[in-house]
């Protein structure tokens, strides 16, 4: 009987798991005929279910024989931190999705600088605190196989271990795990068969545990009323003494303190353990499919809970508490005889573990080899070739996960109780919580923060919930929880410090988060971050925010494409690295021979990239790193002058950073200069010239050094003979700018009234100068010149940050000063210049993607850009049915500051139409002139702009002018008018009120709007294009497109001017309506 | 912080105090309404709400 029954259930486990096969087969084939049918809001609540292990599907009933409604705590925790998923789960998927992340420990290692040390140490952690998880649910397995094939209602006082099969059983999942979490597929980073079977699983175990549920309830007894009389009114002297327990948690053993602490525990757990980051955060393929699981989740939570408490008190009714309460569910339906719905609540069983065992092995082995095996090997992958077996890793290391699981489940299971061990994970994932919330919120959190937070975290878990277990079960010296570690009462693992009067778990949490806080803030404050770190940072706080922070850039010296795709062949083979290249060299219509070094640089970071998606952003970078170094090639980050910007950027207010970005466009112009055919000459004066503007100093000297004097070399500004004329001594003693010259840092007078004077000072007096600084040039560590700067207006000029901007303009000069002599670098310093295009990006990143759906109009816009950054910004926004805004503007100045005030109007445009739908173009100009005007008049900046809505249903447009060239409205063929109407331009005064017209539109009816670009135009014979000729070529032109229509004016354009070039951008916008 | 943050902050923080002590202390007696306990019927009820009260603030967002 029994051996029969044994190979039975095996039959039938063995009969599940490959159905489970087929699932994910069928899922990965669905995935490739159409993602929608895995990638969509449902099938992600449902994955989101791995949350219910075992633990769940027969624990719970366990616990609430046990502690009565106290196992809700669990889930009721996730469903309360479901409040705050919309902006704190999106923000960590939003930057798992930009930063290819695989794994929790790539998270934290990321946010961190790409840390090595925190990648090792999470992952440690991980593998500590989660794998007795695993053994729990094998645990399960094997004791309902035991009931199962004994056909016996409870296990007996001893519990037997079914070694051999536990042992089949955990060789199979193991190798399902490794067949689906490393199948990959396109993208590393998604397992559409991994989602497809977890998806399957949640169904299986919630409809199993409600059939059990209904059946016990409704067909065993008379309902959830009947259960609840038969245990209030039972005579059974068990049952009298639980009432009390059950019924109330102040009544039971549970004290309140135990609840807050099983809540937020559980808060952390639904987002941190790993299998449920894995889910939530890797796997999520669109950041919108949260808003749906934001009920759809709890939801699951809720149904699968509600028939707990019925079937604990019928499992109380039949067995007094005798057995094991867990598998009341299965006991009641074998002792009532029915076998097969028994044999339906084990595969539920079986669906729930192998759920959690297969998603947990998956991402942990993930973390292992990405953060751990290749940390160590990664010198030899790259020697000899090794990239390719990495999946194979992977594949062998979700199998050895498992069966470490295993492994610990025989060893240790038996003299452990293994009941407490999930929330013992609970508890040590709960000690990633501040690093990641800190670190996502907070840009002074670091990586030496971090580490001594989580190593105390996990210290003080350790020693609070781990020790007192050992003591427990005879591992260690029981008398370490009586007297203490070396007999020191006050560290007594469960009353740590004299703190006796919480429970084991409270205890711990409130122990171990206090010290890991506590070691992340004030580490973090005490310490400093590096560059790479606060990047990072940001890159993670600022997710959210618009992208105009680029990365700075590392650049190998030296690297070839061939380096680049011997590396990609390593991990990916031949083909597809080969076939990236190529891609990559299509978009940029070159050949891979002559590449410049910027262009070699992107091709890395795409590289890159790409390998984050199979290894981690971590992993990749220490591939490049290694393979660099291995080469003999030097790595140097490179001026950019967004780097700059990014690190002025942090921490600082929208205001300072406008100006910090006004100032950043001096090294911009002055690169321009630079990069211009001229000569050295030229070129130094024209830079000292901007500088002298911008900051409107009186006067600007560049001296060189030639042997132990300073020359003056080129100035800008009115210069008496005297100054021009005479030569410095390098002396520290006699000058200022002897000092700044030998000691190389720039030094600083803000009041001539106020120093020592020296010969020199004398004569600068004279002149009436009133505040100076010299500040060096230094290449290569040697001063070549000094700058000085002089003002006759101001005291108190030169403040910390004046000084550090000049010095990085210096910096910035000395670096082209040293190109220019070098003329092979010339090309570099174009590539200093081609920053612009990143600007260039920002503004093509503003214009919109697609428009408004609105029946029976064709819209269109279109931006030609001129050479440089422009400042024209086109939008449409859609308002309701029907009604759609049309918005044109240019941004008087070419430059980044242009842009930036372009990427402001349109967050100011947005927020105010997002908060009143229902507002005036008119009041929409109002609101916007008064909100930018400091920031334009500051930036002497002016915007023309028209905002239009138009709405189909009356047929009407109304818009409000300030100051741009009116729209036109037409007809092809026939008539052709400009709606003459406008008030000022933006930035001129703060308070006015704009005012708006109605115009009502005919069929067919085509209206246009234009920047300036189009009727400027000059050709050779100066002349203009003007409005005439644009009206004539709109009202004769036959094109049915909008499309077609721009075309034909943008080649008309072109036409006219001949060869002369495009200096600022040509934007135009245009939509038609068809009533009919 | 946008109006929607702080909103879904303080439902989160108002739930947080009506899960926990001393809040839930209230209902924490042996008292029975229509035959099941006072507690069970707070818990599960106010679970359902919650999840109804998430349901439509969602779609707010969607809205957006």
């Amino acid at each position: 009987m029994m051996s029969n029954n044994f190979e039975v259930v095996f039959f039938i486990t063995l009969l599940y798991l490959f159905l489970l096969y087929i699932v994910g087969y069928i899922s990965e084939k669905l995935y490739i005929k159409n993602s929608k049918y895995i990638c969509n809001p449902y099938v992600y609540s449902l994955t989101l279910a791995v949350y219910c292990t075992t633990w769940t599907y027969y624990g719970s009933v366990g616990r609430a024989v046990s502690n009565g409604i106290e196992f809700l705590a669990i889930y009721i925790g996730p469903t309360l931190i479901i409040f705050t998923w919309w902006f704190f789960l999106r923000k960590l998927v939003r930057i798992a999705e930009n930063h290819s992340i695989t794994s929790l420990a790539d998270f934290i290692s990321f946010r961190y600088g790409k840390s090595k040390r925190l990648g090792i140490l999470v992952t440690l952690l991980c593998l500590i605190g989660v794998i007795p998880y695993i053994s729990l649910q094998l645990k399960a397995i094997n004791e309902t196989i035991f009931l199962i094939a004994y056909n016996t209602p409870y296990l007996g006082t001893k519990t037997l271990l079914v070694k051999d099969t536990a042992f089949y059983v955990s060789i199979i999942i193991g190798i399902f795990g490794a067949l689906f979490g490393t199948r990959h597929f396109g993208d590393h980073r998604k397992h559409p068969s991994l989602v497809g079977v977890i998806a399957f699983e949640s169904i299986i175990k919630l409809i199993v545990f409600l059939i059990a549920g209904i059946f016990i309830t409704y067909f065993m007894y008379d309902g959830f009323r009947d259960i609840l009389s038969q245990v209030v009114n039972s005579q059974s002297p068990f049952i009298k003494g639980k009432l009390d327990t059950v019924f109330k948690i102040g009544g039971s053993n549970v004290s309140s303190s135990e609840w807050l602490a099983l809540i937020v525990m559980s808060m952390f757990a639904v987002m941190f353990l790993p299998r449920q980051f894995h889910m939530a955060v890797i796997e999520n393929t669109d950041e919108k499919h949260i808003i749906k699981s934001m009920y759809l989740f709890p939801l699951y939570l809720f149904v699968i809970n509600i028939f707990v408490i019925p079937i604990a008190f019928a499992g109380l009714i039949k067995f007094e508490g005798g057995g094991n309460p867990d598998y009341y569910s299965m006991g009641l339906l074998i002792e009532n005889g029915n076998y097969l719905l028994a044999i339906l609540v084990y595969l539920g069983g079986l669906s729930a573990a192998t759920g959690m065992i297969i998603v947990t092995s998956v991402s942990l082995a993930n973390m292992f080899i990405n953060n751990f095996i290749l940390t160590f090997i990664v010198r030899y992958v790259i020697k000899i070739n090794l990239g390719m077996i990495i999946p194979h890793l992977k594949r062998a290391a979700t199998l050895f996960v498992v069966m470490v699981g295993y492994y610990y489940f025989v060893k240790v299971g038996s003299s452990f109780s293994l009941v407490n061990l999930g929330l013992t994970s609970f508890a040590a994932v709960s000690q990633f919580a501040p690093a990641i919330i800190f670190g996502i919120f907070w840009r002074d959190a670091n990586e030496k923060g971090a580490l001594a937070g989580i190593s105390l975290g996990f210290l003080f878990w350790f020693y609070t919930l781990i020790v007192p277990y050992m003591a427990k079960s005879g591992v260690i010296d029981y008398n370490i929880i009586l007297n203490g570690l070396f007999g020191v009462k006050i560290l007594r693992p469960t009353a740590l410090f004299g703190l006796d009067t919480l429970d084991i778990w409270s205890h711990s949490l409130f122990w171990s988060l206090a010290f890991n806080i506590a070691g992340i803030v004030l580490v973090s404050s005490l310490s400093e971050k590096s560059v790479v770190e606060s990047e990072t940072a940001s890159l993670c706080v600022d997710s959210f925010s618009f992208g105009y922070i680029a990365r700075k850039r590392s650049v190998i010296e030296g690297l070839t494409v061939d380096d680049i795709e011997s590396i990609l062949n390593n991990f990916f083979g031949k083909k597809t690295s080969q076939e990236k290249i190529t891609a990559y060299l299509q978009t940029i219509n070159k050949n891979r021979g002559n590449l410049n070094m910027t262009e070699v640089t992107t091709l890395r970071d795409k590289a890159e990239e790409m390998l984050s998606s199979a290894v981690g952003p971590g992993a990749a970078k220490l591939i490049f790193e290694s393979y660099a170094q291995i080469k003999g090639k030097g790595e140097t980050k490179v001026i950019d002058v967004f780097k700059d910007l990014l690190s002025y950027g942090v921490g600082e207010s929208k205001e300072t950073l406008v100006k910090r970005i006004s100032e950043l466009n001096v090294i911009l112009d002055i690169s321009r200069i630079f990069s211009s055919v001229n000569t050295l000459e030229t070129k130094l004066f024209k830079a000292l010239e901007i500088i002298k503007d911008t900051f409107h100093f009186d006067l600007v000297i560049l001296r060189r050094k030639i042997g132990e004097v300073l020359a003056v070399y080129s100035y800008a500004g009115e210069l008496n003979s005297s100054l021009l004329t005479s030569y410095r001594l390098i002396d520290p003693k006699r000058s200022y700018i002897g000092k700044a010259a030998v000691q190389k840092i720039p030094l600083a007078v803000n009041d001539i009234n106020q120093i020592e004077l020296n010969e020199f000072s004398i004569d600068l007096k004279k002149h009436g100068v009133i505040s100076f600084a010299h500040i060096p040039l230094i290449i290569n560590e040697e001063v070549h010149g000094i700058i000085t700067c002089y003002s006759k207006l101001f005291k108190n000029l030169f403040s910390k940050e004046m000084i550090s901007l000049l010095q990085s303009i210096a910096n910035q000069m000395a670096y082209m000063i040293n190109n220019h002599y070098q003329t092979e670098e010339i090309i570099k310093m174009r590539e200093v210049a081609k920053e612009l295009e990143i600007a260039k990006q920002i503004q093509k990143s503003l214009l919109p993607e697609k428009y408004p759906e609105v029946y029976g109009v064709q819209m269109l816009g279109v931006c030609y850009p001129s050479e440089f950054v422009g400042g024209d910004y086109y939008d449409f926004y859609q308002i309701r049915e029907g009604v759609f805004d049309v918005v044109i503007a240019d941004v008087s100045g070419h430059n980044v500051a242009s842009a930036l005030i372009m990427t402001e109007l349109r967050s100011i445009i947005k927020s105010i139409i997002n908060f009143q739908k229902n507002i005036t173009p008119a009041k929409i100009m109002s609101i916007l002139n008064r909100e930018i005007y400091g920031d334009l008049t500051k930036l002497e900046f002016i915007i023309t702009m028209i905002y239009m809505r138009v709405n189909i249903n009356n047929g009407t447009i109304t818009f409000s002018n300030a100051g741009h060239h009116p729209p036109i409205v037409f007809q092809q063929g026939k008539e052709i008018k400009e709606l003459i109407f406008g008030d000022p331009l933006l930035g001129l005064m703060e308070d006015i009120s704009y005012k708006e017209m109605t115009y009502t539109l005919k069929d067919n009816d085509v209206v246009f709007m234009y920047t300036d670009g189009i009727i400027e135009t000059e050709n050779d014979k100066r002349e203009f294009y003007g409005i005439k000729r644009l009206k004539d070529t709109l009202v004769n032109s036959r094109e049915e497109s909008l499309n077609g229509l721009f075309k034909l004016i943008f080649d008309d354009v072109v036409n006219f001017r001949g060869s002369k070039v495009q200096n600022d951008d040509i934007t135009m916008t245009a939509f038609k309506v068809k009533f009919k | 912080m946008s109006r929607m943050v702080i909103f879904w902050l303080f439902l989160f923080f108002l739930g947080f105090v009506l899960i926990n002590y001393p809040f839930i202390s209230i209902f924490d007696k042996k008292i029975f309404v229509f035959g099941y306990p006072l507690l069970y019927i707070y818990f599960f009820v106010g679970w359902l709400v919650s999840i109804i009260v998430v349901y439509i603030f969602s779609r707010k967002i969607d809205d957006e």
